[in-house]
């Protein structure tokens, strides 16, 4: 059996455009110490600096915190997810799984709301500052709540996204230009 | 037959920025100008440096306010 495990960057902007590879199913979790690289920046290797388990009816999912080989970890305190936690303790983590198992996008919550099933995820468009829907939508989602109460998050939800028609979906907008293969075949 | 998907309805404030860490260094700096505005989600752009969309509500929130306005422009102050 796989189970999800989302490499986290301790500090977000060190994590480069090319560096997209942070979902990994695995049969067993990382361990702290290990190393990988998390896309196509050549050279480039991740520590794994922390994890977290979150569990649920179907398994475990992992969080990895990680941070860049030869770069100095910083302090606790002074990580995201410590500053975090302190500002919104109600912060919860969603991963959006394509049907291949791949990653769509991730968002986070902080107000305790549960993910909307059968709703289309929003696109935003930062030049203009449009909003719309994209041409996936929420089937379904699985819930993992922390094993260990000192996790940042009160809960990771993992989102089962589909392709959907937006014609097809009464009061739908979408914003070009699409970003996938799969977006364009939907539209 | 009814269509069982509903559409995504934003009626919240966004703006973008580069992580998520400065979707909250944003919300400080709202409540520090006075308004009375939380950030409530943050969601992946797919924009290579704007990566983040900052999702805000509340009494204050406005989703056309514009929190930057550009000064490098026409000045129609008078």
């Amino acid at each position: 059996m796989t189970n999800p495990v989302f490499f986290d960057a301790i500090d977000e902007a060190l994590h480069t455009n090319g560096e997209s590879d942070r979902l990994h199913w695995m049969t067993t979790p990382p361990q702290v110490g290990d190393r990988l690289p998390l896309g196509s920046r050549a050279g480039r290797m991740w520590e794994v600096i922390e994890l977290c388990t979150y569990a649920g009816d179907v398994g475990e999912l992992t969080i990895a915190h990680v941070h860049p080989v030869g770069v100095a970890v910083p302090d606790r305190a002074e990580w995201y997810a410590t500053r975090l936690k302190i500002r919104k303790p109600l912060a919860s983590m969603t991963l959006h799984i394509k049907p291949d198992g791949s990653l769509h996008q991730t968002g986070c919550n902080f107000t305790g709301a549960l993910p909307i099933v059968r709703r289309l995820l929003t696109a935003f468009d930062v030049a203009s500052h449009k909003t719309g829907s994209q041409p996936w939508g929420i089937e379904s989602f699985d819930t993992y709540s922390p094993v260990n109460p000192e996790a940042t998050y009160m809960a990771v939800y993992l989102t089962h996204v589909v392709p959907v028609d937006l014609s097809e979906v009464p009061g739908a907008i979408g914003l070009e230009p699409e970003k996938t293969p799969e977006m364009a075949v939907a539209q | 037959m009814s269509n069982p998907w509903t559409p995504s309805g934003e009626d919240r404030e966004w703006h973008a920025a580069a992580t998520d860490d400065k979707c909250l260094d944003m919300e400080a700096q709202f409540r520090a100008q006075g308004l009375d505005i939380s950030l409530v989600d943050t969601e992946a752009t797919g924009d290579d440096i704007l990566g983040k969309a900052c999702i805000f509500d509340g009494p204050d929130s406005n989703p056309e306010a514009s929190r930057w306005p550009n000064n490098q422009g026409d000045n129609d102050d008078d």
